[in-house]
């Protein structure tokens, strides 16, 4: 939203012949500006060349979309003017150019691998063309998913949740494959579409529904680096300040291939649960054998049901649609890329079940039949880990959640950050520089800091905040796959990318089970006696 | 276009440049009108049961 433009900025000796072309300019594309136009200059005469080159000079070339009635509200008259437009829209065309040169650059990267021949290029081309798909699959595997499993395991052991979660990672990649051709075919985020196609109403809602939802998420991020982190003795206040200035130097320093290039040799080390799962000596019949039987210890219980719907309320979250489908926007990906944009998801996802599975094969194999298992905290699993691997085992673990947490406080950064850019028309893009986008960067970075500053409130209710943002998802979470839906079926803005009617059948049925788990789960959080 | 070696001289600025796509505010008519309103008594329910949930102390 732009604020008010200050009081005095009239630069005498100007050009008005100039100033007034270029308001020309932007009125054949924007009625508003005719309006706001005709309205200023009754009002003001011949200063309205005057605002219009000032603005020119110091913003860059300007559509400026004007509310008349605040405009007549708040306008003084004869000399000096003060616009404060409400609802003022203002699109910053040199800011666009520069995006779209850097995207350009990415993009001849990309074009220039795919004219080449030969297995390696194909290889260099798929590992330029990843990305977003790995990075939202794996940020998946965040703190609280790394918590999950590790509980899952270490309360029900090999069983049900083996199979379960293979089932999990299908759903996860159905509906994140829609938001790639959503963000490819439209080249738009998914806040800005709710916003376009469907009002305010369900922009707003939208919005304040992710960011409240981010803010808590990161809340458990940082939970999960102290934890982490506190296994090798390094203070929390410490863990979750360094945490937060690699968050934001990442964003604000990096263009996007570098920034997601980062991020990818971040969520590399996600994978650091599979060598120690190798390491626990699982018995691999027992795992193999839960495919057959989806045992359930204990039978079906409401503990058990709280589990199951814990597992896949993880499964996929409403920033994973927001993320993803800004991140291709970003990116820059382009139609032709979409197949790319399928492989890149299918990789994350198998990279995400994989970790997912050896994490409860390594605490159900290692932790699971001990006294009170079930009741463990992430801090007494790691210790247990530690007296059956060791000192390193216990390490690994340890570090394996520190980066789970940091690759998923990247992503809801960046997902704050793009959900506002996308609801307030700002320039959004992490190619922009900081100074130029300072609004798009500072939604994400004050989530972060205000998450980073919760963790470290003696006794804050971190259980409670963590139950909140399950609550939140399952309010939110239908609400974000519906909208998915009804854009990937607009064959106005999808042409021949839309559904098809397999797509829709897989869709509508996850819609319906993440629906009804969504309504249970909040119904079991609210009224546990229900169950 | 000529080939040089292994490489196809190609440039992007050839490819038709994609813009984003306008966006305009969505006839919402028939099933999807029912649909909205479907989530609208979702939400309220959800809101319903967190408050009461609030107020009885299960959160």
């Amino acid at each position: 939203m732009a604020g008010p433009f200050a009081l005095g900025r009239i630069v005498p000796k100007l050009n008005q012949g100039d100033a007034k072309r270029t308001l020309s300019m932007g009125m054949r594309n924007d009625p508003w500006l005719f309006f706001g136009w005709g309205s200023l200059h009754v009002l003001t005469g011949k200063r309205v060349g005057v605002w219009a080159k000032a603005l020119n000079d110091y913003h860059g070339p300007f559509r400026l979309s004007l509310q008349v009635h605040s405009l007549l509200h708040t306008l003084r008259p004869f000399q000096e003017v003060s616009i404060m437009a409400r609802n003022a829209i203002i699109h910053p065309l040199d800011n666009t150019d520069l995006d779209a040169k850097i995207r350009q650059q990415d993009q001849e990267r990309v074009v220039k691998l795919a004219a080449r021949r030969g297995v390696f290029s194909r290889l260099m081309l798929a590992l330029v063309l990843i990305g977003p798909g790995v990075l939202t699959m794996i940020a998946d595997n965040d703190a609280g998913g790394v918590i999950t499993y590790a509980q899952t395991g270490a309360t029900y052991g090999l069983g049900f949740f083996v199979p379960a979660l293979l089932i999990a990672g299908l759903i996860a990649y159905v509906v994140q494959e829609m938001t790639v051709r959503l963000g490819a075919v439209t080249k738009r985020g998914h806040a800005e579409m709710i916003w376009g196609r469907y009002g305010p109403f369900w922009g707003w809602f939208s919005l304040v529904d992710l960011v409240i939802a981010n803010v808590l998420t990161l809340i458990t991020e940082f939970i999960g680096i102290t934890t982490g982190m506190s296994v090798f003795g390094v203070p929390g206040w410490l863990s979750a300040l360094t945490a937060l200035v690699v968050d934001a130097i990442v964003i604000l320093v990096l263009r996007y291939y570098t920034w997601e290039r980062f991020s990818l040799w971040i969520a590399l080390g996600n994978l650091v649960f599979v060598p120690l799962v190798l390491l626990a000596h699982p018995n691999w019949s027992a795992v193999v054998h839960t495919f057959a039987t989806w045992r359930i210890p204990g039978g079906f219980t409401p503990a058990f049901l709280f589990i199951v719907l814990a597992n896949f309320g993880t499964t996929i979250a409403p920033w994973m649609l927001f993320f993803q489908q800004s991140s291709v926007v970003d990116k820059g990906l382009r139609i032709k890329d979409i197949r790319h944009g399928q492989l890149d998801t299918a990789v994350g996802t198998f990279a995400m079940v994989v970790v997912a599975v050896a994490l409860v094969v390594l605490t159900g194999s290692l932790v699971y039949g001990m006294p009170g298992a079930s009741g463990f905290s992430i801090a007494q699993i790691i210790t247990v880990l530690g007296q059956h691997l060791g000192r390193m085992g216990e390490d690994l673990f340890a570090l394996g959640l520190v980066e789970a947490g940091l690759i998923a406080a990247i992503a809801l950064t960046a997902s704050t950050s793009w959900a506002c850019g996308e609801a307030f028309h700002w320039p959004r893009s992490i190619n922009m520089p900081a100074r130029r986008a300072w609004r798009f960067y500072l939604p994400g970075l004050i989530s972060a800091g205000i998450a980073a500053a919760v963790v470290l409130i003696p006794n804050a209710p971190l259980g409670f905040l963590n139950l909140l943002v399950q609550v939140i998802a399952s309010i939110f979470m239908p609400a974000a796959l519906l909208f998915l839906l009804l854009l990937l079926n607009d064959r106005d803005l999808m042409g021949v990318h839309v559904n098809r009617r397999w797509q829709n059948i897989a869709a509508f049925t996850i819609v319906g089970l993440l629906v009804g788990l969504n309504a249970v789960f909040g119904l079991s959080v609210i009224s546990p006696n229900l169950f | 276009m000529k080939k040089t070696g292994n490489v196809v001289p190609f440039s992007v600025d050839q490819e038709p440049q994609e813009l984003p796509v306008t966006l305009t505010r969505a006839k919402v008519t028939g099933l999807v009108k029912g649909v909205f309103w479907g989530l609208r008594l979702y939400i309220v329910v959800m809101l319903v049961l967190v408050i009461v949930g609030f107020a009885r102390g299960s959160i």
